[in-house]
């Protein structure tokens, strides 16, 4: 962990780069994105000992949109912006540049492994993004309709009565 | 306002919100809110990253219907949250057209950042990427350069509306040329690092990250369009660096 310190400032530099490039105007956004974008790695580190290169591109792209989400209630901004921002060091640049370099140099069964990778690791990242915001939407969905829950409340009322009687 | 301009008004924000790099259920959900709040509930909206169709059926059950198409966004995070800001605000307050007219002026009117700024964080993402996948020192001090490089072709190919296809092939050729040229004259260590950092800079990340959001929102089209669009972009980086590093090592055999 500590021989990493170095590379978690490099990624938040590098996220702190892009702020500019996706057009953050507040320097606290900016901060908040950065931040998720190196936390993202960190806990890519973090969950090495799992020795499965999947399983941490999931957990962390997981716990990276969870804190997109949680930044964009504080801020009261899009989550957009954190989540693409949070995302960017899990983004599998070298397994497409690998699966293009053996293309090239004609190593057919190395390109189709790590084709296979690459696809699989985007996968991965897609699924990590669906999971947190389809459980937030049902949050939301269920805070937002508190009439429904009441019809059910008193739908249960109504029956227990009838049992009662 | 009458129904023209109120149909007007509405399609514009939505239009404004996808041009930089919104949701599709946000545009949608955003343009349905305001017309709700000016009496339209059964406003029908549909929208896909490249076009926007608005119906709303006035007294008379007479059908006012607006198009708008949109060529090409970017990711603009301070636009959407403005934008955001102001439908709350319509919803809420409902204003009247010369409000909501001059408060979406100041929003498209606030200044960007200049020429300069955008070279040098292109730079500087290049430099820490490479440093994040594992390059020396030197390797990022080159890569620097070819940042500003590859930003000065991105915006010269910009100002001939060259489609995005050919922007990455050519861009994607240069960086891995001089990537590989620097490494063959011995200035620089890992080629490899060099080219997957500075490429970062042409890799469709709000692509990404919006396709599975799409499709979860039941947007399907919108997901799918996305997904090609990504894929094309993938595809023009790889067949330039492909082209590039395959010719370079003719001339530099060993590499």
């Amino acid at each position: 962990m500590i021989e990493n310190i170095p590379v978690f400032i490099y990624t938040f530099l590098a996220c702190f780069s892009f702020c500019f490039i996706f057009k953050f105007h507040k320097l606290s956004h900016m901060i908040a994105a950065a931040t998720g974008g190196m936390l993202s790695w960190v806990f890519y580190v973090a969950c090495a000992p799992l020795g499965n290169d999947l399983a941490q591109y999931l957990i962390s792209t997981i716990i990276v949109s969870a804190y997109a989400e949680v930044m964009a209630r504080v801020f009261k901004a899009p989550v957009t912006g954190f989540l693409t921002i949070g995302i960017l060091p899990l983004v599998p640049g070298g397994g497409i540049y690998y699966t293009m370099e053996y293309c090239v140099s004609g190593e057919t069964s190395q390109f189709i492994e790590t084709g296979i990778h690459t696809f699989a690791i985007a996968g991965a990242l897609a699924i990590g993004v669906l999971v947190v915001s389809s459980l937030v939407r049902l949050f939301h969905m269920m805070r937002l309709y508190p009439r429904i829950k009441a019809k059910f409340v008193f739908l249960s009322k109504t029956l227990h009565q009838k049992k009662e009687k | 306002m009458n129904n023209d301009q109120l149909l007007e008004i509405t399609t514009e924000i939505g239009w404004k919100l996808l041009k930089s790099g919104a949701e599709i259920y946000r545009v949608e959900e955003s343009i349905r809110r305001m017309l709700a709040a000016y009496g339209f509930p059964e406003a029908e909206v549909f929208s896909i990253p490249s076009c926007i169709i608005v119906t709303i059926n006035d007294e008379n059950g007479h059908a006012l219907t607006r198009l708008k198409r949109i060529h090409g966004s970017a990711l603009d995070f301070d636009r959407i949250d403005r934008l955001n800001n102001l439908c709350r605000h319509i919803c809420s307050e409902k204003p009247d057209l010369e409000t909501i007219r001059t408060s979406l002026d100041e929003i498209m009117g606030k200044k960007d950042y200049c020429f300069w700024t955008n070279m040098f964080f292109t730079a500087s993402i290049s430099a820490s990427f490479t440093l994040f996948y594992g390059g020396a020192f030197r390797d990022s001090f080159v890569s620097f350069f070819i940042g500003i490089m590859l930003f000065l072709l991105l915006s010269m190919l910009g100002r001939f509306h060259t489609n995005s296809f050919f922007q990455n092939i050519l861009g994607s050729a240069l960086v891995a040329g001089f990537s590989l040229w620097t490494t063959a004259l011995g200035w620089t260590i890992h080629y490899d690092k060099m080219i997957i950092g500075t490429l970062m800079n042409l890799v469709p990340g709000i692509a990404i990250t919006n396709v599975m959001r799409d499709i979860l929102g039941g947007d399907l089209i919108a997901g799918i369009i996305k997904l090609v669009e990504s894929l094309m972009v993938a595809a023009g980086i790889a067949l330039g660096a492909g082209i590039a590093i395959s010719t370079l090592r003719f001339f530099f055999p060993g590499i």
